[in-house]
């Protein structure tokens, strides 16, 4: 006992000694090292004291809040100053931001939705009964991780879980503990002893598993999951295991310290878009789109007008004397093959009365001669008329057969006759309603004066028309110079009858085109032409009196100027003076 | 808000899945059941000290020829030992079960002596034996009129949040 009231002091004395009587040696020494020791340790001890109780944050933001407000309020002008670049960089970061995400959108909503492709594949997602976002997902990329999943092993508690845009997850909590309940029933079935699950395939995802003794990682990825991502996200489990093992080991159903395990669950939140989707122009497609959808409307409206158009030409009655063989477009117009006798309608004219532009019709006629009762009779008025017997005869024409009534010289009435037989379709001509008379069988005086003064008549109205620069005839004009050479014979056989001498006046004309000298000339040669052609169908030369009367200089009649005007002069052979002088006076 | 693993387990036919059919949300069919032998269900339950997220194993029912997967009683917070009254057989099968989870589980046993609204058939003995057991609680709750149905879990989740606290 004594010893040991010794032995005390002493070791006080020697503590006194090496330590102090308060410790002062140690915490002295300690103090001089304190801002080495401190600092040495003070960011792992912030961050642990954090990690155990948040009393850290807790303690500093009141005072971090304070100081805050102490130093705007004593020197407002620096922290403006400070802040100033900065906050013009953030608005415009915000604002750019803002503006790409927008962008981004719109993209998104003009190629997904306006585009064929977004149509297509809209009625797609409809058909396997999924959301439009969600299929337009699983199209764009060659993989994505849809959800991420970390789960405490032990109970299949789901400790945090995140996602990607438009992916969807039923209950992510439930998913887990179900996960963790197969594992279990693989391991027990298998007789395993540690999980031997790290893939699960379905038709749209895989679950891509890797475990560590506390916790499970789990990614559901859609599409064709690359081989390097499994190894990716085991690295990622064994940081998270690394960096929250007390946690994990502590776990009582407390999901708040998982927090912060949030970044490293989005870092395994990868994808990669299908090659196309990154090459394609958004613009671009819609452009194109839109360019094709026009061109399909442009060819489409002009094929539909061209056809209503064809078929509007080919619903047209033609009319006598026209027979359509082909109408189809070729280019720009419809080509149109046709017969056509001379006596029909003009195709132009049918063609405008109906409505249909003749510009845009290539025509190919071929003539015929058709035999339509319409077509005849037009040539059967025609050629009485040229025949100038218009008002002495008239006609019945009825299935090929025409009968003529009238009172004509038998000479006419031959000529007549003859002329309308060479008429395709007619048949027959029946004569015998006609009166005839031959020139010299006509005895009465009235009535053969009254004969000279028609073909006189006649003979007023008649002319020959010329070509341009021409003192030649046409056959056309051939052939009516016939008829007023017959007029002069008839002319000529009643004139002795009637005591009457008379003289015919062939007046030749020019348009005022060219030199006048030269018109003067074409003038005298065209009347000379008409004489002597008449001289050689018949008629006496002594008859016959040609002049060149040179050029009409009237404006509204140039194109009918070029022709010769026939006028006969009459005279009585008694004692009287000249009984009567026709004068052609209209040229036309 | 915290979750917890909770496992009903039981003989067959005594009422487990009856008893929190129409208590819980789930999203998977029974047929889990008899597939990998176990369904999962969840229920959100408000305490005075909290809210509890339960995740609710329900395991397949089990007899003395067939046992059950004790893997999964593995990280539950508590699980139930559900029994039937009318099924005295159910008591021996129960006292087995209880043995098997005990083995592989240290969390809070709860027992459930289901079918409380017909007339019990378990003997003075049977009962004794299985109430001598080391249950946190006995309850006797009914799935058919849902008698201490919402309590038997408010209980265990009051429990496990003042275990916490």
């Amino acid at each position: 006992m004594d010893d040991k009231k010794i032995e005390a002091p002493d070791i006080t004395n020697v503590h006194s000694l090496l330590f102090g009587d308060n410790n002062e040696h140690i915490t002295d020494a300690v103090r001089s090292e304190a801002r080495s020791i401190v600092s040495d340790v003070i960011s792992e001890a912030i961050h642990d004291r954090e990690r155990k109780d948040q009393s850290l944050s807790q303690t500093i933001a009141p005072l971090m809040e304070d100081a805050i407000a102490k130093s705007i309020e004593n020197n407002k002008a620096s922290l403006i100053s400070s802040l100033y670049p900065v906050v013009g960089g953030l608005v415009r970061k915000s604002v750019s931001v803002f503006f790409n995400s927008f962008l981004e959108k719109l993209n998104y909503l003009v190629e997904y939705s306006l585009t064929i492709k977004g149509l297509k594949w809209r009625i797609e997602a409809w058909r396997e009964g999924i959301p439009f976002a969600q299929y337009m997902i699983k199209r764009s990329f060659v993989y994505r991780v849809e959800h991420v999943l970390l789960i405490h092993r032990p109970s299949g508690n789901l400790l945090m879980d995140v996602a990607s845009e438009h992916s969807e997850c039923a209950d992510p909590a439930l998913m887990s503990a179900m996960l963790t309940a197969i594992d279990d029933f693989v391991i027990d079935s298998f007789n395993a002893k540690d999980s031997i699950l790290d893939t699960i395939k379905t038709q749209d995802l895989t679950l891509i598993i890797d475990s560590a003794p506390n916790a499970v990682l789990v990614a559901a990825v859609s599409g064709l999951p690359p081989s390097d991502l499994q190894q990716s996200i085991t690295q990622r489990l064994e940081q998270i295991h690394a960096m929250f093992l007390n946690e994990l080991v502590d776990y009582q159903g407390d999901n708040t310290p998982f927090h912060n395990v949030e970044p490293h669950l989005r870092s395994c939140l990868v994808s990669e878009a299908t090659p196309s989707q990154q090459k394609k122009p958004v613009y671009g497609t819609l452009l194109a789109s839109a360019l094709a959808v026009l061109l399909i409307a442009t060819f489409g409206y002009q094929s539909y007008s061209r056809q209503q158009q064809l078929d509007a030409l080919t619903a047209l009655t033609p009319p006598a004397g026209i027979h359509i063989e082909q109408a189809v477009w070729q280019g720009d117009s419809i080509a149109l093959t046709l017969w056509r006798d001379p006596f029909s309608t003009s195709v132009e004219e049918w063609l405008t009365a109906n409505g249909i532009p003749f510009e845009e019709i290539q025509l190919t006629e071929t003539p015929y001669l058709s035999l339509s009762t319409e077509i005849v009779d037009a040539k059967i008025e025609t050629l009485i008329a040229e025949l100038m017997l218009t008002p002495k005869v008239s006609y019945q024409f009825d299935s090929g057969n025409l009968s003529l009534e009238g009172n004509l010289l038998a000479e006419e009435a031959n000529t007549l006759a003859s002329r309308l037989r060479s008429i395709p379709g007619v048949n027959q001509v029946d004569t015998n309603l006609l009166q005839l008379q031959a020139v010299n069988q006509i005895d009465d005086h009235q009535q053969r004066q009254w004969l000279f003064d028609s073909y006189l008549a006649k003979l007023a109205v008649a002319n020959v028309d010329f070509a341009v620069e021409s003192a030649e005839l046409s056959p056309t004009m051939k052939g009516k110079l016939k008829n007023i050479a017959q007029s002069i014979i008839y002319l000529d056989k009643l004139a002795p009858d009637l005591n009457i001498s008379f003289a015919v006046i062939i007046a030749g004309y020019s348009d005022s085109q060219g030199v006048s000298t030269q018109n003067q000339a074409l003038s005298a040669a065209r009347a000379n032409h008409v004489k002597s052609q008449l001289v050689e169908l018949g008629v006496r030369s002594e008859l016959l009196h040609s002049v060149g009367i040179g050029e009409v200089p009237l404006a509204q009649v140039q194109d009918g100027s070029r022709k010769v005007l026939f006028s006969t002069m009459v005279m009585a052979q008694t004692a009287t003076p000249p009984k009567a002088a026709v004068t052609k006076a209209k040229p036309l | 808000m915290n979750t917890h693993k909770l496992c009903l387990i039981g003989p067959s036919a005594v009422g487990k899945t009856s008893l929190i059919r129409q208590f819980v949300e789930g999203i998977f069919s029974e047929k889990y059941l008899t597939s990998i032998g176990v369904k999962i269900d969840k229920k959100q339950v408000n305490t005075e000290l909290g809210g509890v997220l339960f995740l609710i194993w329900d395991i397949e029912g089990t007899d003395q020829f067939c046992g059950f997967n004790p893997r999964y009683l593995n990280g539950a917070s508590a699980y139930i030992v559900v029994v039937d009254q009318t099924q005295p057989s159910s008591i021996d099968d129960a006292i087995i079960i209880y043995q098997q989870a005990i083995a592989a589980s240290n969390a809070d046993v709860y027992l459930a002596i289901n079918k409380n609204d017909l007339t019990s058939q378990v003997s003075e003995q049977q009962l004794e034996s299985l109430t001598s057991l080391k249950f946190k609680r006995v309850i006797s709750t009914s799935a058919k009129t849902g008698e201490n149905v919402a309590n038997l879990f408010t209980e265990i989740a009051t429990s496990l949040l003042a275990k916490l606290s």
